[in-house]
């Protein structure tokens, strides 16, 4: 398997708080399924949003495919992240005026007109995650491992080759949490995409092709530049 | 494009009471001055052309506004009545048309307008069905009276006692409907109409009873000198006039000193209209108006009022525009957190923006709608409204 997902020499800090964070390399093949762990604070939500292109680094690179994030222009960068990458939040993030189903096409109400096929493929998505019931409710009229799988549904609708999950089973008991994690893990599988998973639940560790823990990511780094 | 105004169009169905309240507040801030504007406007309008309409009104001296407000709309106190004599007197002077007009009786809440046929002529009404006084006793009532009383032609109405309680007053007149007039959007349409000598009989002044120069009423009679009779309290007197009695109708006493309200008159031009205000000018009695003038003085109060209540009206808007700026802000703040996830899944800042943008032009064009549509029907259904407040306030 090739390298689908290539970070080096990235440096990122917060313009107002002592916060800084390093890694030298950090290399994910496609398809490969990862958790990364580590202690609060120390960085992990922040990578994923470097990895999404949410925020930007000091400096380094970041490589999807053949594609420089970091280099993209603003717009383009936008694009790329609707269109090839699926996020899912550990407090599943929907907004409380859609419906159940709105909230999955939520990237083609911001990204363009919605297209019947896309509301099949929502549906679709919501019935293999259980919540064909629900699709014309509101989230606060979920459990919260329904409104984790709709998050999930929102995620998986545009076929995304890397997911994001930023601890997506942590307010999740023990049942939905292993239901959370076999869709996401499901879904990587059988497209091929590449999961990366934040999570501090041991338990779910040995679902993963690799563990990346993050303080030794950055010690490494620490390590390499001394 | 489509998307941002489905998302805007769902936060705002969502958030129903709160979208309600703001648009309701807009419309507010919209209707209270353009609605105020409109209503003053078309009730002065409507005010003024009765007015204008009545050229002089005579009247015992006393509030010109009373015997005017009383003369034309029918409301506010019942002037202090002139003698029949003046309407008399007035009348030989041959300087117009003088119409009299008696407004002590109410019924069910409508006030009973004693006057003469020329009075339809003179108000340009109309019959909807039915036909003109003919007889003593019969009444034309008013299309907003056959409407909320339900009432038609053949049906009666029986005057509101005056007196209950002093026995040797007027009594109920039952009175028969001849006619129905047609809408006019005026006083009329709320008036019972009669004749003169019907609101007389009301007040006592004229009387029919068991005829007592007829034999088999030797039994009421207590002393008789002459042509003068004295009956019992047993002798029957008629309460409704009927084609069987109306014949035993009369009237007591001078009929120069039988009370009439206010006397409209119509010169015959400008020159017999000063002549007439120049006579009553000084006159102890008796006072001569001119409507138009009367009400144009008392709209003055009205539009002097009206800088008063737009001011408050001002501070008003001033302060529930502030409050929707406030909402609008306090609901971003607490929006922040949904704005941010947004973003995060790939919405620009423009969209973020555009999306509220969107619910802000719903809510504002829903309530400027709101506030137009509320002054539409201020405009058509306000003036009745208005008309009462003012007159009723006078």
């Amino acid at each position: 398997m090739s390298d689908y997902l290539s970070i080096r020499d990235l440096k990122f800090s917060y313009p107002d708080n002592q916060f800084q964070l390093s890694i030298k390399t950090l290399q994910v093949r496609q398809g490969e399924r990862i958790a990364v762990v580590g202690p609060s604070g120390s960085g992990k939500t922040t990578l994923l949003n470097l990895i999404a292109g949410i925020v930007l680094p000091d400096a380094g690179t970041i490589m999807i495919g053949d594609q420089p994030v970091v280099a993209m222009p603003e717009s383009q960068r936008r694009q790329f992240r609707i269109r090839n990458i699926g996020l899912v939040f550990q407090n599943f993030e929907l907004i409380e005026y859609l419906t159940n189903l709105e909230n999955i096409l939520l990237v083609d109400y911001i990204e363009k007109p919605v297209a019947v096929v896309r509301v099949e493929r929502a549906k679709v998505l919501a019935e293999k995650a259980g919540l064909s019931q629900n699709l014309f409710r509101y989230p606060h009229q979920l459990s919260q491992g329904e409104k984790q799988r709709v998050a999930i549904c929102r995620a998986l609708l545009t076929e995304p080759s890397l997911l994001l999950a930023d601890e997506p089973t942590g307010n999740l008991d023990a049942n939905n949490k292993e239901n959370i994690m076999s869709i996401l893990l499901d879904y990587a599988a059988s497209n091929n995409s590449t999961l990366i998973t934040v999570t501090h639940d041991q338990n779910l560790l040995p679902l993963f092709d690799r563990i990346i823990d993050f303080n030794e990511l950055v010690a490494a780094t620490e390590a390499g530049g001394r | 494009m489509k998307g941002l105004w489905h998302l805007a169009w769902r936060y705002l169905c969502f958030h129903k009471y709160k979208t309600l309240v703001l648009v309701a507040s807009i419309g507010l801030i919209v209707f209270i001055p353009m609605g105020l504007n409109v209503l003053v406007k078309k009730g002065s309008e409507q005010l003024t052309a009765r007015a204008e309409q009545t050229p002089l009104m005579l009247g015992r001296v006393g509030s010109p506004l009373e015997l005017v407000l009383n003369g034309l709309y029918f409301q506010s106190d019942t002037p202090p009545p002139l003698n029949f004599g003046d309407y008399l007197a007035i009348k030989d002077m041959d300087m117009g048309q003088v119409i009299p007009l008696h407004t002590g009786f109410r019924s069910r809440g409508f006030p009973i307008i004693g006057t003469r046929l020329s009075y339809f002529s003179f108000r340009r009404l109309a019959l909807k069905e039915g036909r003109w006084l003919g007889f003593l006793g019969e009444a034309v009532i008013g299309a907003s009276v056959a409407r909320e009383t339900d009432l038609q032609v053949g049906d009666t109405i029986i005057s509101a006692p005056e007196t209950a309680f002093n026995l040797a007053g007027a009594y109920p007149l039952k009175m028969t409907i001849v006619g129905v007039m047609g809408k006019t959007s005026t006083p009329d349409d709320d008036a019972i109409l009669v004749d003169l000598k019907t609101s007389w009989v009301m007040e006592g002044l004229g009387h029919g009873h068991t005829d007592l120069s007829k034999d088999d009423a030797s039994g009421f009679i207590l002393n008789q000198n002459g042509k003068s009779i004295t009956a019992n309290a047993a002798v029957n007197q008629f309460q409704e006039i009927t084609p069987e009695n109306i014949g035993s109708f009369h009237f007591h006493g001078n009929i120069g000193t039988y009370p009439v309200h206010a006397v409209i008159v119509i010169p015959k031009d400008q020159k017999y209209s000063a002549l007439l205000q120049g006579r009553y000018q000084s006159h102890a009695t008796l006072q001569l108006q001119n409507p138009a003038s009367i009400i144009g003085k008392l709209l003055e109060t009205v539009f002097s009022v009206r800088q008063y209540v737009l001011i408050g009206a001002s501070l008003m808007v001033l302060s529930a525009g502030a409050m929707s700026v406030l909402i609008f802000m306090l609901s971003q703040q607490l929006r922040a957190h949904e704005l941010v996830v947004m973003k995060k899944i790939g919405a620009a800042k423009g969209f973020v923006v555009g999306m509220v943008t969107c619910e802000i032009v719903m809510v504002m064009v829903s309530g400027v709608l709101l506030g137009m549509i509320l002054t539409l029907l201020s405009e058509k259904y306000g003036l009745v409204l208005l008309q009462s407040i003012i007159v009723s306030g006078v």
